[in-house]
């Protein structure tokens, strides 16, 4: 299975790009250039154009953005806050406060699939969960959960009661977020699962057939399946390849990993058991040198090793580390890199 | 992993090592091979680590150079991990320079058949044998 190239997005002045977000019906795309600023692009007969809209509330480096169901637009800084941005009637974005109550660098962020709450990764070992609060007209925090390190994940379950964390103290966490009309519910909180993965966890995220998956920074994707309750066995798939950066579920047996080696990887769910389908983006095709003996081969292993000569044709569509990705419907996603360019596939 | 005492720990290593000769006296190198780099002593302390560690370098030493590349293909993937950690701990150890040229070729070897992401998981994965 490959996965075609719907739609290309590069700039001239975005160099990197560290962060992106599309909303769910692709209309809108924000990505934050590895800088305090975000720009707004809106999708215009199938190409994205630039919009005049540069937010700029945040004064440090912009790491998470998401989209909610309500078009909202979430950022989060290594400044120590959040805006949620709604654009006015007259086109233009407005930033609602958010009372993060954050000591450190807030890394990652998400909505709920509700898009009522989201939660934000913090440097500080905990999360921010954030409500709307209509007496102080603003989004105010509730911290969950306390990990040993900074908490550099973050996935919802689709019925929004449930929150999974990573952490680069290689635990994955998921804790029991359900709201009642009082408030916190009872259950506010409480881990349900604990998974040890043995290196820092990049990404996380939930299928919609309750299958928790997560990649660590030694190259791996566990997948555990919650409907065989919270002592289901951990499967353990392991990549030949450099580790993974962002993880997204196209599908419920279909899970897409993007990192360090330029091209999404497929995972299919087979009978029960997980395994890699294989790399998204093959390039153009290399000539394979031919039929060799064992000596051969060692040689070509010990070039490996050997700097590479410059000239060398790119065969992938990213040329650098993709460092988000976001799905959507019918087996699409889309992969932002360090080379500067967005691009949205479409699996086929 | 199950917590063992120290006492249990030396004994474990002691009976791995004596299937290890066992099957290298019988000529099964790559049964040998298989069998020393199972159940590495994650957690163990570090002198029992360093007794698990000769007996996977003693078994790796009854292989010629050409037989290399074919071991390798014959080991579970785990193993293929488990390997590659122990190649840079030999390296660590300021073996004589025979030695550490000679676990070139299996680096080598272990990077065709496993890939990068296996010298990723000797830096990253918190259990070292």
């Amino acid at each position: 299975m490959l996965a075609s190239l719907i739609r290309r997005l590069e700039e001239p002045d975005i160099e990197v790009v560290n962060c992106h977000a599309i909303s769910l019906d692709e209309q809108f795309l924000a990505l934050c250039a590895n800088a305090e600023e975000i720009y707004i692009f809106e999708l215009v007969s199938e190409q994205y154009q630039r919009t005049d809209a540069v937010l700029a509330k945040h004064s440090q480096r912009v790491t998470g953005l998401d989209w909610s169901c309500h078009r909202r637009l979430l950022s989060v800084s290594e400044d120590r806050t959040a805006f949620v941005w709604q654009q006015d009637s007259d086109g233009k974005w407005r930033p609602s406060n958010v009372e993060l109550k954050a000591q450190r660098a807030a890394l990652c962020a998400a909505w709920s699939p509700d898009g009522d709450r989201f939660a934000v990764g913090l440097s500080s070992k905990d999360t921010a969960l954030c409500y709307w609060h209509e007496e102080v007209n603003c989004w105010v925090a509730m911290k969950v959960g306390k990990a040993k390190a900074a908490i550099t994940a973050l996935a919802w379950h689709p019925s929004s009661q449930y929150l999974a964390t990573g952490s680069t103290d290689r635990h994955c966490v998921v804790y029991d977020v359900s709201m009642s009309e009082e408030g916190a519910g009872p259950g506010f909180g409480t881990p349900q699962v604990t998974e040890d993965a043995g290196a820092w966890i990049n990404d996380i995220a939930f299928s919609n057939g309750n299958v928790l998956a997560f990649t660590c920074q030694d190259a791996t994707v566990r997948f555990k399946s919650l409907v065989d309750g919270r002592d289901a066995p951990v499967e353990n798939i392991r990549w030949r390849g450099l580790p993974f950066l962002c993880l997204a579920f196209v599908g419920r047996t279909q899970l897409v990993a993007c990192g360090f080696d330029y091209v999404p990887v497929l995972f299919l769910q087979r009978d029960g058991a997980w395994q890699v389908a294989g790399k998204l983006d093959l390039g153009a095709a290399v000539p394979s040198s031919g039929p060799g003996g064992v000596r051969e081969s060692y040689d070509e292993a010990r070039k490996r090793f050997r700097p590479t000569s410059s000239g060398k044709a790119a065969t992938s569509e990213h040329s650098n580390t993709i460092t988000s990705c976001c799905p959507f419907k019918d087996g699409r996603f889309s992969t932002s890199s360090l080379d500067g360019t967005v691009i949205v596939w479409e699996l086929s | 992993m199950a917590e063992l005492s120290e006492e249990e720990w030396r004994a474990k290593v002691m009976q791995h090592k004596a299937a290890v000769e066992e099957l290298l006296k019988a000529r099964k190198s790559k049964e040998a091979l298989a069998e020393a780099l199972r159940d590495p002593p994650y957690g163990a302390p570090e002198e029992v680590k360093l007794q698990g560690a000769k007996t996977v370098l003693y078994a790796l030493s009854a292989f010629r150079e050409a037989e290399i590349k074919e071991a390798t293909e014959k080991l579970d993937e785990e193993k293929q991990n488990t390997l590659m950690k122990y190649l840079y701990k030999f390296w660590s150890q300021s073996l004589p320079s025979r030695t550490n040229a000679q676990l070139f070729v299996w680096h080598a070897a272990l990077v065709e058949k496993a890939g990068t992401g296996s010298i990723v998981r000797v830096l990253y994965d918190c259990n070292r044998p």
